[in-house]
């Protein structure tokens, strides 16, 4: 399987579009603990500027969305298997997370070693609102592993999701994209108001957790993103791979 | 250099694109595809870029086949009319895409240089080009491509009468430059025809033709005269269609110029032997 | 420059003829070198493999040959071999299809005689 060429291609306008969008994520987060600090002046508890790596978790997604058309297209005219397609741009989905996920812990160390004073020295990333801990290098660095695993998952459920819209004829297309949000709705309300519902949703969104490691009943693991982030993103690529064989070009 | 085409059959849903096609292809030369709209053309050249799996049969290119193996696409370069080249890529940008798929095959400056030659703006996005010059763009790059096969599906759409010419210079200028398995399917058959080194016709979904251009010149003939002497002449003929005003008849046969008297015979160019094979009841065509 | 336009002859043979003319012209002057087959093939839009087939013939009536690893040259006294075809094949060319016409107009053999000595005494 030849990749280079094509995770060059992949990468060449995503590189820009990750600069833009990091480099205008920071400067609205500066404004806006810039203004809350202002604002409360003796308060400095820069609640506005921790946690502002969820953003990633959108942006990851939506390219993940954006990836597939484009690259598969341009795999297949360039003399690319169609399997190399979905290999190589989930490997720049993948590289992405990282390239991402470093520039945070670039950021996060700043921050720790005291730039930008006292604005920041509290910030918290995600990392940190579900895990306890001091902002060591260590501890950076498992923030960093941490972030690229989810992220890359989260890409490639954007992935998969542009995939199966594409496959589908266009008739289902809006079936899908307002049927299940409205079905999910349904059930939601249905489950909310019964007991065995409550007690249903609680069970789910705590298996759910668990098997992320976030925190529920217990402190969390931030390891078990690894195995499950991984596992996930392989089932996705494999789906991926399995569903792209009878997959027409289309205009 | 071998490439077969074994048993090809491909369906979209009720319509039989492709019908046990059986073609086996094997020298470099050039190779004109002709067909009808709808004839399955374009499908028979997307199988082979790989990116159509037949319901049956494969593709083999030396033996082995070509679906999914990276290996074997590369050497194999399509220029389609399909939405797959890169809209927000200039003609500089997309060449050096080339160059990095195609180290071996792709000639970067020989593509600028021939980009030059058409007057296509290679700063400007393919999204942005008007449709003739989608064409030039796509045709420029094809045209520096030194892979073993190139495939040119309907080149010369909305290019002026200048620019064709041009293209035919150039793709013979190519070819010279490394001989190559060229393909190309087009509607302007007379004037492709003389590059055509083998032609293969295909009719409603089936191999109808394929032959060496040269035994296609020559095979079909249009005799013309009073009506009584046209039908006596092709009793004991192949007729394939009929004309009549007033008196007068023409009738198209295949087979060899007669010589009788009161009767006028005139060869018919690969474009009438193409419209009068496609158009007449008569499927198989034997030699 | 182009080709014949009747369709039933051969490319390849109205390639040859088209270098025989030029030859014959002396547009390419004996023990030249003529136009390689990937120049004539690029101006008349035709597949090289034809115009070496064309070449091939004239090689065979000894009118041009091959200098290896430069190209094909016209061979000397390849005029006169020219001139002499077709004063040989004069008769086929114009005379017998001449006679056919005339007959076919019901023409006389002293029109005909009288109709080319009116055309040769305005010519000049």
């Amino acid at each position: 399987m030849k990749i280079k060429a094509s995770l060059n291609y992949n990468l060449n306008y995503t590189k820009y579009a990750a600069g833009i969008y990091m480099a205008i994520r920071q400067v609205i987060v500066l404004i806006i603990t810039l203004t809350f600090s202002l604002r409360f002046k003796n308060e400095f508890t820069n609640l506005s500027s921790s946690g502002f790596d969820s953003s990633n978790i959108i942006f990851i997604f939506i390219c993940g969305l954006v990836f597939f058309k484009d690259q598969f297209f341009a795999q297949i005219q360039f003399g690319r298997s169609k399997e190399t397609a979905v290999v190589s741009s989930l490997t720049s989905i993948a590289i992405l997370a990282m390239a991402i996920s470093f520039v945070d812990f670039i950021i996060a160390w700043f921050y720790a070693a005291g730039f930008g004073g006292e604005l920041f020295s509290n910030f918290r990333s995600l990392y940190f609102q579900n895990y306890s801990g001091k902002l060591t290098f260590g501890v950076s660095l498992l923030n960093m592993l941490w972030n690229f695993f989810y992220l890359a998952f989260i890409g490639s459920i954007g992935y998969l999701i542009a995939l199966i819209n594409y496959k589908l004829p266009k008739k289902f297309r809006l079936l899908v994209w307002l049927g299940i949000p409205v079905l999910l709705i349904i059930i939601n309300t249905r489950l909310v108001f019964t007991r065995g519902g409550l007690e249903f949703l609680t069970n789910f969104y705590g298996f759910t957790k668990t098997i992320f490691g976030l925190p529920f009943n217990s402190a969390g693991s931030p390891i078990k993103i690894y195995l499950t982030g991984t596992l996930l993103f392989m089932v996705n690529g494999f789906i991926s791979l399995l569903l792209i064989n009878k997959t027409p070009i289309k205009d | 250099m071998k490439l077969e085409f074994k048993h090809i059959t491909k369906t979209f849903g009720n319509l039989k694109a492709l019908d046990d096609i059986n073609l086996v292809l094997e020298d470099k030369k050039i190779y004109g595809i002709l067909g009808r709209n709808g004839a399955g053309k374009t499908t028979m050249m997307r199988c082979l870029a790989g990116w159509i799996m037949p319901d049956e049969g494969e593709i083999l290119l030396d033996g082995k086949k070509i679906y999914g193996s990276d290996e074997l696409l590369s050497k194999i370069f399509f220029m389609s009319e399909a939405q797959t080249w890169p809209k927000d890529m200039n003609f500089i940008e997309v060449a050096k895409v080339c160059k990095d798929f195609y180290p071996d095959s792709f000639n970067y400056d020989i593509a600028l240089d021939y980009a030059s030659k058409f007057n296509l703006n290679t700063k400007k996005k393919l999204s942005k080009l008007s449709t003739g010059y989608v064409s030039i763009y796509k045709i420029c790059l094809t045209l520096a491509m030194d892979t073993d096969i190139v495939m040119y599906d309907e080149p010369v759409l909305g290019l002026d009468a200048n620019h064709r010419q041009l293209f035919y210079s150039l793709l013979v200028e190519s070819y010279a430059r490394k001989m190559k398995m060229i393909l190309i399917s087009t509607h302007l058959i007379e004037e492709v025809s003389s590059l055509f080194e083998e032609v293969i016709i295909i009719k409603e979904s089936k191999v109808l033709v394929y032959l060496p251009t040269e035994e296609l010149v020559g095979a079909g003939w249009s005799v013309t005269g009073k009506e009584e002497l046209v039908e006596k002449f092709i009793s004991d003929k192949k007729a394939l269609s009929s004309n009549k005003l007033g008196g007068l008849m023409t009738s198209c046969y295949l087979g060899k110029k007669g010589n009788q008297e009161g009767l006028q015979f005139d060869a018919l160019d690969l474009q009438h032997l193409f419209i009068e094979l496609t158009n007449s009841k008569e499927v198989s065509y034997e030699n | 420059m182009d080709l014949d336009n009747r369709k039933e002859i051969p490319i390849f043979q109205k390639i040859a003829e088209e270098l025989e003319d030029a030859i014959f012209l002396g547009a390419y002057e004996e023990e030249t070198q003529i136009p390689s087959t990937t120049e004539i093939s690029m101006q008349f839009k035709i597949n090289p493999a034809t115009v070496l087939k064309g070449m091939n013939l004239l090689c065979e009536k000894n009118l041009i040959y091959k200098k290896r690893g430069i190209g094909m040259f016209v061979c000397k006294g390849a005029r006169e071999i020219i001139k002499e075809n077709h004063s040989n094949d004069f008769n086929e060319n114009f005379v017998k299809p001449l006679v056919v016409e005339a007959k076919k107009l019901k023409f006389e053999n002293e029109r005909i005689n009288f109709l080319i000595k009116k055309e040769y005494e305005s010519e000049t």
